[in-house]
């Protein structure tokens, strides 16, 4: 246990005192992914309007209330708006819906009615809101804003983005302001949620945000811890074995398997807080989505409750000891440096593959996904976000990574040389080359 | 104190790399395994430090077994060969003190230890240099320090002074001779004639894994007639392919 610890303490001394290593193994993947998700929904908006500024959008005959709704919303920022007015659309041909459209912009038409006759939008709605103050039909009265786009997915998803952010709150802006009657009368509405109570703050977006995490953030996590996990073992089992310093320490009264397990907890700490450090960036990074854009791989308002983010690190820990055990193996398997890192690359690869997998996939997890080491982590972490979760799943998973990691641990303690820079079956520090 | 009884080792069906070597070294001597390249000079001293198991034979070190007591000969022995590298980002200071743990060096030990040893061989001004940063002198300095960090009885150097300047060297052997002094049992492997013949008591001459004579320089010399050493090595060297 002495020994364990002298390993571990030595293990990360070297880690804090290589600042480079650090920023590489803690930060560096983490910010680097981040930015990726942050320039995703940027890419996305180019791709669908050819323009990285920010979505463009026409409004035909705006109605004063909707031009000083516009000024006063803090989210229409994320738009830049062409206001045309009655005059100027009467001199439009036909072809300019499908000009604007085409382009990747929005066109919102305003227009109201009475009786079938053309009537201005806001005193329509000052109308109407004084109809129903005094029990008065309202059946007359349509006042409506169409909202156009090309008609490609890409196109739709920033018309509903267009509708969430300044169409749904236009609504209520009319009411307070233009509806003085109606509340007057006792009127309102019943379904309005209290906007200065910060728990239903939370609870309003956080249904979104945790589903449209549990597509990215469990195999992001994973990946980067991975990465983590393969770096450091590289570093301090195969890169140490090759200069032959592993064989120094082996060489002092320690025993296999207080070094290994020194080595192992070095790395399966590291691995974990450079997950929990990857998490707390992602979350700050939900929670700065001002814009919120449908394209947001992280939308705003992530929020796990206590015994989900128990869960969650709980696997976190797990999936490390397993992942740490794998790449521990690898090592113990392969001599040379080379075959090593392009070994333990390869789980790195399918770890790749599951991400792109997962972003888009919308089916549950299989049972028999549950009993596969690392890929389990996932689904389990999946389910938490999107509130699935049971605990007889995760401690299925608990109970399968470590078992794996505890016949890979065998393994290692039982091979003769993995720790040597010389091998049993031949060969003084060539790893692998054919002794003459 | 080292004990080596008919040991081979083979690497897996290949040609024998170590073929029915035996010797004995006694406390306080110094004996020399002297040959050219490829001899197994390199490989003998594995088996003898617990690193590589022997095909057959018994090696037993202070009457410990090296095959069913390993970790306790290890204790034991101080081992350096230039295969091993020294961690090149730690400070000669971190790497005694890590390895003053491993070996169970009382804490209040540890100070004044280190600050003789780095005395002894001039390193204390380069304490806290990281090891990339410090001349190939330098480092084997440290690594003989690391090595016998825990005063151990029986001492295995693989060609200690290769790569070293006259100097160096000159501390190097100096060193061996003072431990000899102290009554450490040293074993050592060299190509080097002068250093063989200035520091060993005894020197197995090496060739294609089998000791082909043993004995003192000067008492080899005087058996196959030569001038000198050196000389002596080579009758022997071609004798035995002649024979072969």
């Amino acid at each position: 246990m002495r020994h364990t610890i002298t390993i571990l303490k030595w293990e990360m001394s070297k880690i804090i005192n290589n600042w480079q290593k650090t920023l590489k193994v803690f930060l560096l993947p983490a910010l680097l992914l981040l930015a990726a998700i942050n320039v995703f929904p940027m890419l996305m908006n180019y791709l669908s309007t050819g323009s990285l500024q920010s979505r463009p959008v026409t409004v035909v005959d705006a109605p004063d209330s909707f031009v000083d709704y516009v000024d006063s919303n803090a989210k229409s920022s994320f738009y830049s708006f062409t206001w045309i007015s009655e005059e100027e659309a009467e001199d439009l041909d036909e072809t300019f819906a499908k000009e604007v459209t085409d382009k990747g912009g929005i066109l919102v038409i305003f227009y109201a009615t009475d009786k079938n006759t053309l009537v201005d939008f806001d005193s329509c709605v000052e109308k109407y809101y004084s109809r129903l103050a005094n029990g008065e039909s309202t059946r007359r009265l349509h006042m409506i804003a169409e909202i156009y786009h090309k008609g490609d997915y890409n196109s739709y998803l920033q018309a509903e983005q267009f509708n969430a952010d300044l169409g749904e709150g236009y609504s209520s802006y009319l009411l307070e302001h233009l509806g003085q009657a109606y509340l007057d009368a006792g009127g309102g509405d019943r379904w309005d949620v209290d906007a200065f109570n910060p728990f239903s703050f939370v609870t309003d977006h956080r249904a979104v945000a945790n589903l449209g995490a549990a597509g990215t953030i469990p195999s992001m996590m994973i990946l980067l811890m991975y990465y983590c996990i393969y770096s450091l073992t590289a570093e301090t089992l195969a890169s140490q074995r090759q200069s032959g310093f592993l064989t120094k320490v082996y060489l002092s009264p320690i025993s296999k398997k207080a070094l290994l397990t020194g080595k192992a907890l070095m790395v399966i700490f590291v691995g974990v807080i450079s997950a929990v450090v990857t998490f707390f960036l992602l979350f700050i990074s939900s929670w700065l989505n001002r814009s919120n854009s449908a394209y947001s791989l992280l939308p705003f308002g992530l929020f796990l409750t206590p015994s989900q983010l128990l869960a969650f690190f709980i696997l976190l820990v797990v999936a490390a000891i397993m992942m740490a055990m794998l790449c521990f193996g690898i090592t113990f398997m392969v001599r040379r440096m080379q075959d090593v890192i392009m070994n333990l690359q390869v789980p790195l690869v399918l770890l790749i593959f599951e991400f792109f997998g997962n972003m888009f996939r919308p089916s549950d997890a299989l049972f028999a996904e549950y009993l596969i080491p690392v890929h389990n982590s996932i689904m389990a972490i999946r389910d938490i976000f999107k509130g699935t979760y049971s605990w007889w799943t995760i401690l299925l998973v608990v109970f399968v990574n470590l078992v794996f990691a505890g016949e890979l641990f065998i393994i290692c303690l039982k091979s003769k040389d993995g720790m040597l820079h010389i091998a049993e079956e031949g060969g003084a520090n060539d790893f692998g080359k054919s002794r003459k | 104190m080292i004990s080596v009884n008919h040991v081979s080792k083979r690497y897996n069906k290949r040609d024998m790399v170590v073929n029915d070597v035996s010797f004995q070294v006694e406390k306080g001597t110094i004996f020399g395994l002297l040959g050219p390249n490829g001899a197994g000079k390199t490989t003998l001293m594995q088996m003898i430090s617990t690193l590589l198991l022997p095909t057959s034979g018994i090696i037993s070190i202070c009457g410990l077994d090296t095959q069913a007591s390993a970790q306790e000969i290890r204790k034991k022995i101080g081992f350096l060969t230039t295969e091993i590298k020294l961690d090149p980002l730690s400070t000669p200071n971190q790497l005694y003190s890590f390895f003053s743990e491993l070996y169970d060096i009382p804490k209040e030990e540890i100070e004044s230890r280190k600050q003789a040893s780095f005395a002894r061989f001039g390193i204390t001004p380069f304490a806290d240099k990281r090891i990339v940063e410090l001349s190939t002198g330098m480092k084997q300095k440290i690594s003989i320090v690391i090595s016998l960090i825990h005063n151990p009885e029986v001492i295995i150097f693989d060609e200690p002074t290769n790569g070293l300047d006259i100097l160096t060297s000159r501390q190097v052997m100096d060193y061996l001779l003072e431990l000899r002094q102290k009554g450490c049992c040293v074993l050592l492997s060299t190509h080097i004639f002068s250093v063989a013949e200035q520091l060993c008591d005894e020197i197995a001459i090496l060739v294609d894994g089998r000791i082909v004579d043993q004995g003192s320089a000067s008492a080899l010399t005087e058996k196959t007639g030569s001038k000198n050493f050196e000389e002596a090595f080579f009758k022997l060297y071609s004798e035995y392919h002649r024979e072969g």
